[in-house]
């Protein structure tokens, strides 16, 4: 659908993340950007009625140099059983289970690739692709659909309007419930891999602000991949998005991400 | 037809040489959620994974896992005969099920309940060894769409021909010969995922093959890594030359901002 572009046989850098306009007039829009991302529980099912803890700093914020290397499934990243979440544990020696880069010193293994897993208290932006008597079913970039009950919301939507909304519940059986939700008006989506979302958002934000400072643009930023830009100047904002998406891994991306808007404003 | 001579086989390989080019590039389908190109020979093989995603028809719905599913398909122009003739036939349906088999049992799928996984091999040339060449590049297309399994699981075929154990065999040497394994093995464990037989061979001769076959996994197992990691070190290993036919990987450089191609429209 709108992916992201991902290095193809030709050669080009990829970048060419897919972009659709939202239709409607023009509106006002609260700012508001997604919640900070830390760990999200996985595991054994149920319990996701719960509020997963947001464990851990995420890897930019722990002091001093730390070593990260890329991993690939069934690499041992220790000798001990650890609980590291995306890694597994067999006869007492720990192993990655996805393509990620494990972080030695912090103990953290964060994937590089991956589809959009709901998880409580996130916001999202969705697409309202089905309006039923009851509520809404929402496209929201993930294998599981979220569903807007009509008694979640003051608002009407139609087919095809973009919501920003909070993931309200999910179950054991990963039905996903939203709530919350505003319709976004005109501006675009940008859709990027979910994982890289973090690192879009920063530290405290920073990254984000940064973004919203220096582009003077709207950004509601979705956990799932999705971001929506109005406003200022859009095309940088969307260029930075794509450029910090794609460079998530390599360190040094704040200065990186600070000389390119200042080049390019 | 004699296929060693000298201690050589036919393209002037041992025994125990995998053939050449053996090359592996992932992520080369912009659609695709994970992708990998593999040219093992003269085999060119193109596997592709979406997932995990909503499971249709519903009626294969697992409530506790996703569904893994695999399409393994030789394109009407792979072979030397045969052109033009296409779609599942009772080998190519063979092949599907025992590669599905292999990733049911290396992907974590209950994290993920109610959807599916769907894995494509498409053989755009074939020389031999097309099962185990394409299950090696889906399991890197796998790690390459970011879905959580226990091993990069690696093909490998081993059997006997002109009376000595070998690994890795082409075309003629398949037809020829008077036994073939394919193997799918994973390394972390030692595990055989799948084990299919051709010919007759005694039991000692068996187990000097499956020895063979680990040695030439372990080589196989090193360009998988390479291939995903390949997207994400900053710089390229010196004097390695790409294989002929995959352009040279292109990682993530830290200095160009992404621009589209020229004239290149942005999909709305």
């Amino acid at each position: 659908m709108y992916g992201e572009g991902k290095f193809g046989v030709e050669g080009g850098g990829g970048g060419g993340g897919g972009r659709f306009r939202s239709g409607g007039d023009r509106g006002f829009g609260r700012r508001g950007f997604g919640r900070r991302e830390g760990f999200r529980r996985e595991g054994p099912p149920a319990r996701e009625r719960e509020a997963p803890q947001r464990e851990g700093p995420e890897e930019h914020e722990i002091a001093g140099p730390h070593i990260t290397r890329v991993v690939v499934p069934g690499e041992k990243i220790s000798d001990s059983p650890r609980p590291v979440q995306f890694a597994f544990v067999d006869e007492g020696r720990t192993y990655s289970s996805i393509l990620g880069l494990y972080d030695e010193s912090a103990g953290r293994l964060v994937p590089l690739e991956g589809c959009y897993l709901p998880a409580l208290d996130d916001y999202v932006v969705g697409v309202v692709k089905e309006v039923k008597f009851s509520g809404y079913n929402v496209d929201i970039n993930s294998p599981y659909a979220g569903f807007l009950s009509g008694k979640e919301t003051r608002d009407e939507f139609d087919l095809g309007d973009v919501i920003y909304a909070k993931v309200k519940d999910v179950d054991e059986v990963k039905n996903v419930d939203l709530s919350d939700a505003r319709k976004l008006e005109s501006g675009e989506i940008v859709e990027v891999l979910s994982v890289k979302i973090p690192r879009i958002i920063g530290k405290k934000s920073s990254m984000i602000s940064m973004l919203m400072g220096a582009t003077k643009s709207e950004i509601c930023v979705g956990r799932n991949g999705r971001l929506w830009v109005k406003g200022g100047n859009s095309a940088l904002a969307v260029a930075a998005v794509l450029k910090i998406a794609k460079e998530a891994h390599l360190p040094g991306l704040t200065d990186r991400m600070s000389a390119f808007l200042k080049q390019q404003a | 037809m004699k296929l060693i001579v000298d201690g050589k086989r036919l393209d002037g390989r041992s025994l125990s040489d995998l053939r050449t080019p053996l090359a592996i590039r992932a992520g080369v389908l912009n659609k695709a959620d994970g992708s990998a190109y593999i040219e093992w020979g003269n085999n060119k093989i193109l596997a592709a994974v979406y997932g995990p995603k909503e499971c249709i028809p519903r009626h294969d719905i697992n409530p506790y896992k996703a569904v893994v599913r695999c399409r393994y398909a030789m394109s009407p122009f792979a072979s030397f005969e045969e052109h033009g003739r296409t779609g599942p036939n009772r080998r190519s349906r063979e092949i599907s099920k025992v590669i599905q088999e292999v990733f049911e049992n290396v992907i974590l799928a209950e994290q993920f309940p109610k959807t599916a996984i769907d894995i494509f091999i498409e053989v755009l040339q074939a020389d031999g060894g097309t099962r185990v060449a394409g299950l090696t590049a889906a399991a890197v297309a796998l790690a390459d769409a970011g879905i959580p399994m226990k091993d990069v699981v690696a093909g490998i075929a081993a059997g006997k021909i002109d009376g000595q154990i070998a690994v890795d065999f082409g075309k003629y040497e398949d037809n020829f010969g008077e036994s073939d394994m394919p193997f799918a093995i994973s390394l972390r464990t030692g595990e055989i995922l799948l084990f299919q037989m051709d010919g007759m061979l005694t039991k000692d001769e068996i187990a000097k093959a499956i020895d063979m076959a680990f040695e030439g996994a372990k080589k196989v197992n090193e360009l998988q890594v390479k291939a995903l990691k390949a997207r994400y070190v900053e710089k390229e290993e010196k004097g390695a030359a790409p294989a002929p036919g995959i352009p040279p990987q292109e990682p993530a450089s830290a200095e160009q901002p992404p621009q589209p191609a020229e004239g290149q429209e942005q999909p709305y």
